[in-house]
Formats: C-alpha cells, structure tokens, sequence
C-alpha cells in the first residue's frame, strides 16, 4: 500500500549540511494501524511530510499504491493529497468560519463533488465518530477532542488510500486522546482505513498494530502488536527506554 | 544595544508596514493640502461664484474629501500599530517598562509623522502650483493677480495634519496603555467575526432603509413642497443616516450570510472563501462602508460638476440673440455706430442690430418668502411688489419676429426656453401696473406664456420678470414715464467672420466702463423694495470688472455675450470643474488604496489557512479561487452600492428640479453613465492589480521556493 524505500533527506544551512533521514525503508499495508516513534530530531516528522508530499527528498522512493509520488506534477500532488490522502494535524487544522459539517465536507468541496453524496457521507461519518450533535457547532465552539474527531471525520471524507496523522493527541488531555485513538479503531475496523500516525504519546502508540521506531533518521526497530494493548504498551516503553540511552523517557 | 537599537532593528525588518503606513499618510496629507493650497489661493477664491449652491457643494465635496482621507489614515494607523503589537507584546513580556516602551515608541511615531507631514505639504504645496499655474495658463488671466500659495492654505494644511496626528498618538497611546499581555500578543492575528446570527431580515431591514432614507431626504420633502408648498427644513436630511445604515447592514448580510438555498452546489463551491471572510467580518464591512462613502463622494463631486458645465452649455446654446445688454433711460449707453467701429476693429460684422423699449412699472405681485409656525409657505399678496419689465406687444414681434397678439387688459410673461416654473413664483402672480411717476394703474389678467430666452434676466422672477401688454395698454401706462424707469434693451448677432471672442471681451470692457452707478447694481435690487424693505442688505455698487468677463459677479444689468459664453463659459466654470474633479480624484484615490490595502489585509491573513487547505489537496486553481473570491468582494460590493445608489439618485434630484427628465438633461444622464462605467473599469483594474499583488504576497515566494528546490533536486517533489 505505502512504501517508503531508501528514503534521503537533508537540510542545509550555510556550508553544513543535516541530514535528516538516512535510507528509510519501511511498508504500510492496507488496513493497517501504524505509528512511528522517536525521540524529538529522530526524523519522524520529516518523513511524514515527504510521504505527504509537503516536503521534497533527495533520494529515495515513496510509492502509494503503486503510483511513485516524486514524479508527479504539482497538480497532480494536490489530487493526490486530495483523493488518497487524508491528514489529521496536530493542530486540527480546521476552518474557523465553517461548522463542524461543513469543515467534514471541505475535502469533496475541493472536489467539486455533488453535495448530495457529500452531505451523505459527512453525516455518516459524524455519527460514526459520536459528533453528529455538534454539527452545526463552530471550531471555536468545541473541545480538542471533538475538534480532532472532526479532523479524522475529515480525513475519510475521500476515501483515501492512506490517512497520515502528525502528533494527533500532542494537544490534548489523556481523555480526548483515547477518544481519537478509538476514532482511528473505528474508521481502520469499520472503513478499513489505513494509517500512519507520528507520535510521542505511547498510550497511544499502544493501540496501533505496529511501531516503527526511529532514531536518528534511521528505522531504528519495529514492533507488532500481538492482542495484548497492555503487553505491547510495556514493550514500547522498554524500546524507548533502550533508546534513549535509559536515562530518561520523554516518550512516556 | 540599547532599546531604540531594538527599535530600529526591528524597523529595518518590518520596513513594509512601515512602507504601507507611510505611503497613506503621506498620500493623505499630500491630497489635502494640494486641495487646500489650490482652494485658498486668492486667484482660485476671486474666480469662485459668491454664495450661491456652487460654493456650497464645493466645500461639501472638499469635507467629504477631507473626512475620506482621515478615515483612510485613521484605518492605516491601525493597521500599522495591529502589525507591530506583536514585537510590543515580546518586549513587554520580557520585562521592558511600559512607560519607557511608550516613550519611545511615541517619540518614533511622532518623529516619523512630522518627517512625513513636512514632505507631504510641501510636495502637495507644489502640486498645487503647478495646477493652478496650468489653470492660470488654461484661463489666459489678462489681470496680473498669477496663481500663488496663500497662507490660510498652509494654516489649513496644517490644521489637517495636527488633526490627523492627534488621532493617530491619540490611538498609539491608547493602544500602549492597554493592560493585557495577552491581548497585545495577539492583536495581530486577532480575529472580527460577524455575530452569527445575522440572516435574511438584515437584508430586508437595509433595503427598506435605503429606500426609507431616499424617501425621506429627497421624495417625501419634494412631493410636499411641491403639492403643500410647504418646505420640511434640512432636518430631511438625517433620513440618509438611514441610507448609510440601510448599506452597513446590506454589507454585512453580504458578508455574513452564506446559505445552502436553492443552490446547494454553489453554496458549496464558495464555502472555504465565505468561512476565510466571514472571520475578518467587522473590519471588512467597514472597509466597504468607507470605500462606498468615497466612491459616492466621487461621483457626486464628477456628477455635479458636468451638471454644471452642461447646464451652461445649454444656456448659451438657448439664446436667441448672440448680443444682448439693457440700459437705463437715464445713462449714456454705448451707441449703434460704436458698437460697430468696434466690431470692425476685430473684422466682426453686426446683423439684425435691434434696440428695444422697455418700460419699468411697478407690478403687483405674491410674496412666498416666509413660513407660518407650522412650516407652510405663506403668500401675501402685494399691489405694490417690484418695478417689472414691460414691453408691447408690437415691439417684441417686431423686435423677435415672433408674432404675439395680446388681449387689453391681459398680459404674457416671457420665460426662458426649456425653463421650468418653481412655486416661489408664478407668472400669474401679476395682476396689476402702476406708472409710479404719473400714478396710473391699470389691472391685467395673466394670458400666457411666451418662450424667448434674450428678455429672461437672472431667475426671470421679482424685479427680474418680463411681461408683453398690448400696445394701447403699453401706451396708456408708459405715459409720462421718466427716463429712470425706462430701459433700452439691445439685440443683435455677429457674423461668424473676425474674432468675435475679441471683440465680445472688449465690448463687455466698454459696457463696463460705461454704465452709471444707478446701473452697478445686484441682481436682487429693487429701487421700490429698498424703500419698503429698511432691513435688508442691498449691498453697495456692485464691482465689476471690465476685463474679466469669465467672473460671475451678482448683477441685475449683467450682458449676455454668446461668443463669451461659448468660449469662456469653459472658463467660468473651469474652477468649479477643476475643483470636483480634483476632489473626485481624491476620492477616487483613498478608496482605491482603502480597497487594495484591505486586499493585502486579506491576503495576508488568510495565507495560513490557504496554506492548511493546500495540505488538505486543494489545487493552485482552487487556492486562487478562493483568494480572489475574498478580494472581489472587497471591490465588487461597494463599487456597485456606490454606482447605482448614486446614479438613481442623482438622476432623481435631475427629475426631482421639475418633475420631469427634459432633454436637456438626456447629455448629463449620458454623461454620468459613462461615468459610471469608468469608475468601475478603474476599480476593476484596481481589484485586478490587488489580487495579483495578493497572489504573490500568499503563493509567490513559496512557489518559488518550491520551484527552486525542484530544480536542485532533479524535478523531484
């Protein structure tokens, strides 16, 4: 589904140059729940955002299924991230001056889809996620957690291929966290929705099917969840320790 | 490094807001005083009609300019300081005194405000000059009195800009003496929606209002007047605070309300730019509001000005002689033959030479000067009005070539071609003349109207009134009339051969310079009225002045030359003109920067949430879509609010003056469409030059950046 093969990416400022991933290699298959993880400077965002198209790499491949991102035109990029793509930011992104419904439809509104499918598939989708009653509520008007449900609502407006989501709980209370996480179940066991979450949170990282760690720009290990949240939650917590050198747990 | 160290730093970085406060302050300043230079002088002050509606409507323009051009600067200088609470807030939040903070920051404004103002006077001092010597060259002023700057134009150049200061540190200090941090820091990027609850009765109550306003200030007081012959007062004009209301709330309905309606699919496709504007809502609304003042300040100011000028056009087209001018019985007139050596001095040949007899009898008539307690027009009739022109029947077909037969015992008032009657005064009115010398009366009875423009002096009404007798009534009543209230009136045309414009200036110079004081009077003069009328002003010998016929001066035996009329009406109502068309342009002008401004405002606020919905797949076609969606609206409203609103009711007022649109006035309506269209190509090519800058200002450097970096990294993303 998603493939991130050899992926380079580097920064520079003056003579020096960061590099910030060094040979990336990872799949997302279809349906499934993944997280990558790391410590702040490992990377994971900056790969989120080549895999999104928002940055440009300098070596490497992305390819969604199948279709290989980097030779795509600047339009075709914006159907991409349009059509296959759906995103949930840290910040919710969503529109101050559009509802709760209508910010759910502003993914087939740039379609120009007919807004009898639209309206449809924005009230399901609502329902799906237990927001249906603040439909008419603006963002202003809601809590974090409604708001980033909304966001989720959002992302599958398309039926993408892919939703990728950057730091979806990093502002929000444990709450609205596990709220959102269980927005991610849903849409994965009732949509068959394919993620790809970065986070720090691993209460979080704790429901998905895989992690994926990083450090230093480099895939560092992955883990896969068995059934047991618990167990997996351990586990992720012993990794991370290990990965930062035991001494602190900033991840936790 | 010390704190304006910081400052200027921080100057040097944010150079572009400095850049855009600068420029609408200076451009306001330089507007205003270039207009106050230009009106103050003494040249453009001799050349400006005393009283009458002209001054009136032109200080009305030249206020609203004004005002337009405080408001644009108010709405800069807030904008400035929205731009630079962020680095205030910084500051003050780590630990930098307030009161030390204010010092400085009011000390740069007021060092920045005072360089502007001295450059922006003295360019707009020299604009002035340069205008008026263009005007003083265009008029050929044959008097040495040139075009200068006058002092009461700096005094008001600098009233102006004090004004405009105060406000401005008036707005810094507030803005520094606020408490909250927090509000500070964010000021800049705070937001103004439009309470939501907004819905479709906005629009009706604003439609209603505008109607009720128009209604009120221009329908309602006419009909009375014109049926009750009662005038309302200028309290009628608090109704067009109605109109300005009634388009505030169209306004924000416009802004606010974005319904699914009947077009769902359309409510749709404009959603994202509805939702980007609707959270800018208040200071959009009243951008538009400001924008419509000054574009209805535009065409009001154009729109009078051409009314003007073809209203003076017509008059001269409408004689029926290209000569004409009285004399009393008892002065020494200018004869036949020197008027002829005169004319043949400039190659110019006299035809259908004509010399009138006139006799000036005291005529009854009806005062509708005054109002009862209640506001009703009150007529008093009186046997003794003012000495009115007399004529016979014979002379005038003789004189004019237009048969006439009167009745004994009746009359015809002569009226002016195309003009209307107004219900102070009636040709009817009259029913009775007296030779005062010997004492006859004898009673008349009004028979009719003749249309012949050479004997319709002034406001052809009171003294000023013509009327036809028949010949035996003429002759029985002129009887032992003396010198004194007889008048000879002389007609005649020029041959188009030779320079008539020459020979007209100096035939004016001699008429001038011949006529006895008893005949340098105003037009309002009435020898019989001053006798009965202790208290009012008369004024003295009126001043006239022989070689300068383009100056409108306020007296009753005024000549009508058409050569003069055709070629220096143009430079009669040339500072009138220059005057409405510089304030128009000054108008015109603010609401543009105001427009393009607000569109950068708009541009850069919403460049963060075009940013998010670029991430959310929305093409460049998309993201320009909704840019310029947010942009036309900062344009489109305003321009077509002022256009309509102002062309109805000027073409109202047109019809309003008589009840009908007469033909005369097809030019101007023409004139004022094609006007009309011009305002909206120059607000549309404003509007296209704003959504360009605001393009490049929301996607430009990204885009070239992106460009770049696709270039180094081999056409990858």
């Amino acid at each position: 589904m998603l493939k991130v093969e050899h992926l380079f990416k580097s920064y520079k400022t003056g003579r020096i140059t960061y590099e910030v991933l060094k040979d990336v290699c990872f799949e997302v298959k279809e349906g499934e729940f993944a997280a990558v993880m790391g410590a702040s400077g490992s990377g994971k965002t900056t790969m989120l955002n080549c895999i999104s198209c928002f940055h440009p790499y300098d070596k490497g491949e992305i390819t969604l299924n199948g279709i290989c991102l980097s030779r795509l035109s600047e339009e075709e990029i914006a159907k991409v991230r349009n059509e296959q793509l759906g995103f949930v930011f840290q910040d919710f992104m969503l529109l101050d001056g559009l509802t709760v419904f209508e910010n759910v439809c502003v993914p087939k509104v740039i379609r120009g889809e007919d807004y009898k499918l639209m309206e449809k598939k924005a009230g399901k989708l609502l329902r799906l996620f237990g927001i249906e009653h603040i439909a008419d509520k603006y963002p202003a008007e809601i809590s974090g957690g409604q708001k980033q449900r909304a966001a989720v609502a959002r992302s599958l407006m398309n039926d993408p291929l892919a939703i990728l989501a950057d730091e979806p709980t990093g502002n929000l209370d444990s709450r609205s966290s596990e709220a959102v996480i269980q927005a991610f179940i849903e849409a994965k066991k009732t949509l068959g929705a394919t993620t790809l979450m970065v986070t720090h949170d691993t209460f979080s990282a704790s429901y998905c099917d895989r992690v994926i760690m990083m450090k230093d720009g480099k895939v560092h290990s992955e883990l896969t969840n068995n059934g047991n949240r618990k167990a997996f939650l351990e586990d992720l917590l012993d990794v991370l320790r290990k990965l930062n050198g035991g001494e602190n747990d900033d991840a936790a | 490094m010390t704190l304006l160290n910081v400052l200027n730093k921080l100057k040097k970085y944010n150079k572009g807001n400095y850049k855009q406060f600068s420029l609408c302050f200076s451009l306001s300043v330089l507007l205003v005083s270039a207009l106050t230079f230009f009106m103050l002088s003494p040249f453009v002050q001799s050349r400006l009609p005393s009283g009458g509606d002209s001054r009136k409507m032109l200080y009305m323009v030249y206020a609203v300019a004004v005002t337009g051009c405080v408001l644009f600067t108010i709405y800069a200088a807030g904008l400035f300081l929205r731009f630079k609470s962020r680095e205030v807030g910084i500051l003050m939040a780590l630990g930098t005194a307030k009161g030390r903070l204010s010092k400085t920051i009011m000390k740069e404004m007021l060092l920045l405000i005072g360089q502007l103002s001295v450059v922006s006077i003295f360019i707009g001092g020299m604009m002035a000059f340069g205008f008026g010597k263009l005007y003083e060259y265009l008029i050929q002023s044959a008097e040495g009195d040139g075009f200068r700057l006058s002092l009461p134009g700096l005094a008001g150049s600098v009233v102006f800009v004090l004004t405009v200061s105060v406000m401005i540190m008036g707005m810094t200090a507030r803005f520094l003496k606020r408490a909250n941090l927090i509000e500070i820091l964010t000021e800049e990027r705070r937001t103004e929606p439009i309470k939501k609850n907004v819905d479709g009765k906005y629009l009706v109550t604003g439609l209603i209002l505008i109607a009720l306003g128009i209604l009120g200030g221009l329908i309602v007081p006419s009909i009375i007047s014109t049926i009750f012959k009662r005038v309302l007062g200028s309290f009628t004009y608090v109704f067009y605070i109605l109109v300005l209301i009634g388009l505030y709330k169209i306004m924000v309905y416009s802004v606010a309300v974005h319904k699914r309606g009947k077009n769902p699919q359309k409510y749709y496709k404009n959603l994202i730019s509805f939702g980007m504007l609707k959270f800018q809502g208040v200071s959009v609304v009243r951008n538009m509001l400001i924008s419509t003042l000054l574009l209805a300040g535009a065409f009001f100011a154009i729109f009078y000005s051409a009314t003007n000028y073809i209203q003076g056009a017509t008059i001269a087209a409408s004689e029926d002689n290209d000569m004409s001018y009285r004399y009393l019985g008892d002065a020494d007139r200018l004869t036949m033959q020197d008027v002829k050596s005169i004319a043949a001095a400039y190659g110019v040949e006299i035809t259908d030479y004509r010399e009138v007899e006139i006799a000036r009898l005291l005529g009854s008539g009806v005062a509708r000067e005054n109002y009862d307690e209640e506001g009703m027009l009150t007529e008093e009739y009186r046997e003794k009005d003012y000495y009115k022109n007399f004529i016979s029947a014979g002379m005038f077909s003789e004189a004019t070539g237009m048969e006439v037969k009167v009745e004994p015992g009746t009359y015809l008032y002569v009226n002016r071609r195309n003009n209307t009657e107004n219900y102070w005064f009636l040709p009817e009115d009259l029913d009775m003349a007296e030779n005062t010398d010997t004492g006859i009366k004898k009673g008349l009875i009004f028979a009719g109207t003749v249309e012949y423009s050479s004997f319709f002096y002034d406001r052809g009404q009171d003294g000023n009134a013509s009327y036809i007798l028949n010949d035996e009534d003429f002759a029985e009543l002129k009887k032992g009339l003396s010198n004194k209230f007889q008048m000879t009136q002389v007609l005649f045309n020029v041959s188009d051969a030779g320079d008539t414009y020459a020979f007209s200036k100096e035939l004016y110079a001699r008429y001038c310079k011949s006529v006895p004081d008893s005949m340098r009077v105003m037009a309002a003069y009435d020898e019989y009225r001053e006798g009965v009328d202790a208290g009012y002003d008369y004024g003295g010998l009126t001043t006239l002045y022989p070689k300068r016929p383009e100056i409108e001066v306020d007296w009753k035996y005024s000549p009508v030359f058409v050569p003069l009329l055709e070629r220096s009406f143009v430079l009669t109502y040339a500072t009138l003109l220059l005057i409405f068309v510089f304030v128009s342009v000054i108008c015109l002008v603010s609401a543009g920067v105001i427009g393009y401004t607000r569109s950068i405002t708009v541009a850069v606020k919403s460049k963060r949430v075009l940013m998010d919905v670029k991430k959310l797949g929305a093409g460049q076609e998309y993201l320009n879509r909704i840019l310029k969606e947010q942009i036309k609206k900062i344009f489109v409203l305003p321009t077509a609010a002022a256009t309509i609103l102002m062309f109805i009711y000027y073409t109202m007022i047109l019809w309003q003056n008589d009840g009908v649109i007469s033909s005369n006035e097809y030019p101007m309506i023409g004139f004022n469409i094609a006007v009309c269209l011009i305002v909206v190509l120059y607000q549309y090519t404003l509007y296209c030059s704003s959504f360009r800058k605001s393009q490049m200002l929301v996607f430009g450097a990204g885009t070239a950046v992106m460009k770049k970096r696709r270039e180094r990294d081999g056409e990858r993303i």
